[in-house]
């Protein structure tokens, strides 16, 4: 029965899933790109982001296209507005990777003890970042209310990990200009990181709406 | 559509008309309630407790409780032999008129129980209204359409008036104050079911009971029903059946769904499956077979 | 295209040459099919027009103001028809003074409040579709036996009328009972649902939207017993007939004074016969083109 909207239901959650690995992808590249100062990597995070965003322009449209001719309703209206709502969060995810890959910068000549702390704890940000996008993906595919828990708690880390971040750089006694812009410029990077693990919770609240109809109301405002 | 309000002259007609009629002494819901009361807590106009019909000893709907609310929408939907019209026409007493058909269990109307022996069904179709899925107009004038009503229960004071009144509450003055003496066949399909409608809220009645009012219709002729419908809800109590899930999405403040059951021997019975504000039904339905019919997957 | 749809479309391409060829055949068929229906046809009113020019010939020539104004008389010179239309008008004012309201009434009983499946009921029905098709010698045997015997009314008018009228019966029940039956249910339920009874409804909306129906059916249900012979031969309607008749007086009718006119042996008789048929003609004609021009006038549709 409905075959018709059936198949869109599932081109719609091809694509969704498909710029979910492409926008886990860009924030990796981009990790990769700021703490290894990887030209191939900044290259493929650019072109990571221009793909989520013409996948971003072809989910919207499909979106459209179904409410307007399908008028989906119950479960499939849930589908559809949370596929919306994750769309915008996907695509918000890869655009700060995008701006995390454009604040790479090669580091400080002048030795620095806390480097290694900033590239760790980024590089960990980075790295979670990417797994969140690919948990929540994964709790959409599976239909996995429950998802959105497990996500609120990756976050705290990655909000953790940014606090880190903020402390050690603003405990650095900053005089060398040099210094002083590498370090404002990981700071940026570290909160552009931090809002990729927002997005990624806002996705799998999406999923827990989609599934159960209730919104938990712990949705981050705002990208 | 304007939702006139309802004139004093006007409310006391309706005050007269009620002492006249034994159902009188009911405690009529109260006409205007303001918009913010949540449907729930409206008066409860109808209350069905377990509910149900045979046809010559068929059962045909069996269990229905189901409380309607006033000065509401409240939609009815499901597949086709679900009982959802059979269930309409218990309301007014309607299924009186079918040889062989049984209703069971018990349907409070403002409090009084409808099938009690001394309830006289002709007082109960004078409150509880009811207009039919093809539009039918009596062959005769417009106006006389109208006045059939008021003629037959003696409300012959001030029929003109009345006639008028009716028609701008029905949204269609406009449209035929200058032939109301022509035959109302020659309306539109949308005009003669809005005649329907209006030649019900001619007798003042207290609900309005729509079986399919639009499945005869065109699209702009349903939207012109449809507002009409809303703007009842000011003074009235609107039931309708609707084929039209989009139809009880738009209009309903409360949407009841029913389907079938099959027995073992093949025998098919009409249950209530699940009953709830229209927007919970079409976006999270408490049921699993809600959300078969609602989303087109079912059967 | 591969091999194997082009084969596939060369196969259907020809199964639709076989296709129209089957259809050539067939509309020869049809034509010939054709030919004996407009033939059939044909032959009817042929006949009928044989026997109209026959009956305006023969006729014509003795229609004048006499037939209407004379009494019969053995003088063809002098004889008319006046008694018999007279009568023939008569009988029509008494069955549409006893047996249309009888009918009228007996149809919206079965049709708007007699229970459906009551076995009496389905008798009575059964009943009404024989007596339509009792032949009417039957008709005038009752008559003979109960009005003018029983009753010892005595061959008079009113007897035949209504005798004519009982025989009338059946055919205007059912075609009232067809025009109530057509006036749809939505109708009656609208009515109800307003909170009017169920002999408002019908008296007020179904009765009326019944009417050009039910007028139809009695106007031509009482064409047909004006044209009738047969029951009034058996009642007594006396053959000659010079006075102007009342209802309790011997009389004589269009039909018979045909017939009587016809079995004379003078060749003016037989003229004055074509002549009172063809006001006999007149008569029925406009009549039920009355009733087909009511049908058409008020035709409903639902």
């Amino acid at each position: 029965m409905r075959e018709g909207l059936q198949e869109e239901l599932d081109e719609l959650c091809g694509g969704i899933q498909e710029e979910g690995r492409i926008a886990a992808q860009a924030v990796s590249e981009a990790t990769r790109a700021l703490v290894d100062w990887s030209v191939d990597a900044f290259e493929a995070t650019v072109a990571a982001e221009e793909q989520v965003h013409h996948h971003y322009q072809l989910t919207e449209q499909r979106v459209e296209s179904i409410l307007a001719r399908q008028a989906p309703v119950a479960s499939d209206l849930r589908l559809v507005l949370a596929v919306l709502h994750m769309n915008r969060s996907v695509e918000r995810a890869a655009h700060n990777a995008a701006r995390v890959a454009h604040l790479a910068t090669p580091p400080p000549r002048r030795a620095l003890v806390e480097e290694a702390v900033i590239t760790d704890a980024l590089r960990a940000m980075g790295e979670r970042g990417a797994e969140m996008i690919r948990t929540a993906m994964d709790a959409f595919e599976r239909r996995d209310a429950n998802a959105n828990r497990l996500l609120a708690t990756l976050d705290e880390l990655v909000d953790r990990e940014n606090a880190k971040i903020a402390d050690t750089i603003l405990a650095i006694d900053i005089t060398d200009p040099e210094l002083r812009q590498w370090a404002s410029r990981m700071l940026f990077a570290a909160r552009w990181l931090e809002r990729v693990g927002d997005h990624a919770v806002n996705v799998a609240e999406r999923v827990t709406y989609m599934v159960t109809g209730e919104t938990s109301g712990q949705t981050n405002a705002g990208a | 559509m304007d939702p006139t309000p309802s004139t004093a002259a006007d409310s006391t007609a309706m005050e007269s008309s009620r002492d006249r009629t034994p159902l009188g002494a009911l405690g009529v819901a109260e006409r205007t309630q303001a918009d913010a009361t949540p449907v729930e807590e409206r008066d409860v106009v109808f209350d069905c407790q377990q509910v149900g019909v045979r046809y010559s000893g068929t059962r045909a709907l069996r269990d229905v409780d189901l409380k309607i609310h006033s000065n509401a929408v409240t939609a009815l939907i499901g597949p086709s032999g679900c009982g959802k019209s059979t269930f309409l026409r218990c309301l007014n007493r309607m299924n009186d008129l079918i040889p062989g058909a049984a209703v069971d269990g018990q349907i409070f109307y403002h409090g009084e129980e409808l099938y009690q022996p001394q309830v006289d069904a002709i007082e109960v179709r004078k409150r509880i209204g009811m207009v039919f899925q093809k539009p039918n107009p009596f062959p005769k004038s417009i106006y006389d359409n109208i006045a059939f009503g008021p003629r037959v229960l003696g409300m012959k004071k001030d029929l003109d008036e009345r006639i008028e009144q009716t028609l701008r509450r029905a949204a269609l003055w406009d449209e035929v104050k200058d032939r109301l003496k022509e035959g109302a066949l020659g309306l539109s399909g949308g005009q003669q079911q809005r005649l329907c409608i209006a030649r019900a809220l001619a007798v003042e009645p207290d609900v309005i009971l729509m079986d399919e009012p639009c499945s005869a219709l065109d699209p702009i002729s349903t939207s012109a029903i449809e507002d009409l419908m809303l703007s009842l809800t000011n003074d009235y109590t609107v039931v309708i059946v609707t084929h039209n899930m989009q139809q009880a999405a738009r209009v309903a403040d409360m949407t009841a769904f029913f389907s079938v059951d099959q027995g073992e021997t093949g025998t098919r019975c009409g249950v209530l499956i699940e009953v709830d504000r229209t927007e919970r039904i079409f976006t999270n339905p408490a049921h699993e077979r809600t959300e078969a019919y609602v989303t087109g997957r079912f059967g | 295209m591969n091999a194997a749809s082009r084969i596939a479309a060369d196969h259907a391409g020809r199964a639709v040459n076989r296709q129209l060829a089957g259809r050539r055949n067939r509309s020869l068929a049809a034509t010939i099919f054709l030919l004996y229906l407009l033939l059939s046809t044909a032959i009817g009113l042929i006949a009928l027009a044989v026997l109209l020019v026959t009956i305006l010939q023969d006729g014509l020539p003795y229609l004048d103001v006499m037939l209407f104004e004379n009494a019969p008389s053995a003088n063809p010179d002098r004889a008319g028809a006046r008694p018999a239309i007279i009568a023939s008008v008569l009988v029509a004012v008494v069955l549409l003074a006893t047996a249309l309201p009888i009918a009228i009434g007996t149809a919206v009983y079965l049709e708007e409040f007699a229970p459906r499946d009551s076995r009496i009921i389905r008798l009575i029905e059964l009943n009404i579709q024989n007596l339509a098709a009792v032949p009417s010698i039957i008709f005038g045997i009752l008559g003979l036996a109960f009005l003018v015997r029983g009753l010892d009314l005595g061959p008079v008018l009113l007897a035949g009328a209504l005798i004519l009228g009982l025989q009338m019966l059946p055919t205007v029940i059912i075609a009232a009972r067809e025009a109530l039956r057509a006036v749809p249910d939505t109708v009656r339920q609208g009515g109800m649902a307003l909170g009017a009874t169920r002999w408002q409804v019908v008296w007020r909306e179904v009765l009326p939207a019944a009417i050009p129906g039910i007028a139809t059916g009695s106007i031509l249900g009482m064409s047909r017993a004006i044209g009738e012979t047969a029951p009034l031969l058996m009642v007594g309607a006396a053959t000659f007939v010079s006075f102007n008749p009342g209802l309790l007086t011997q009389y004589t009718v269009l039909p018979i004074l045909i017939y009587q006119w016809i079995k004379l042996p003078q060749d003016a008789f037989q003229g004055l016969a074509a002549a009172a048929i063809i006001v006999l003609l007149v008569i029925l004609v406009t009549m039920n083109g009355f009733a087909i021009w009511l049908r058409n006038r008020y035709e409903r549709k639902w």
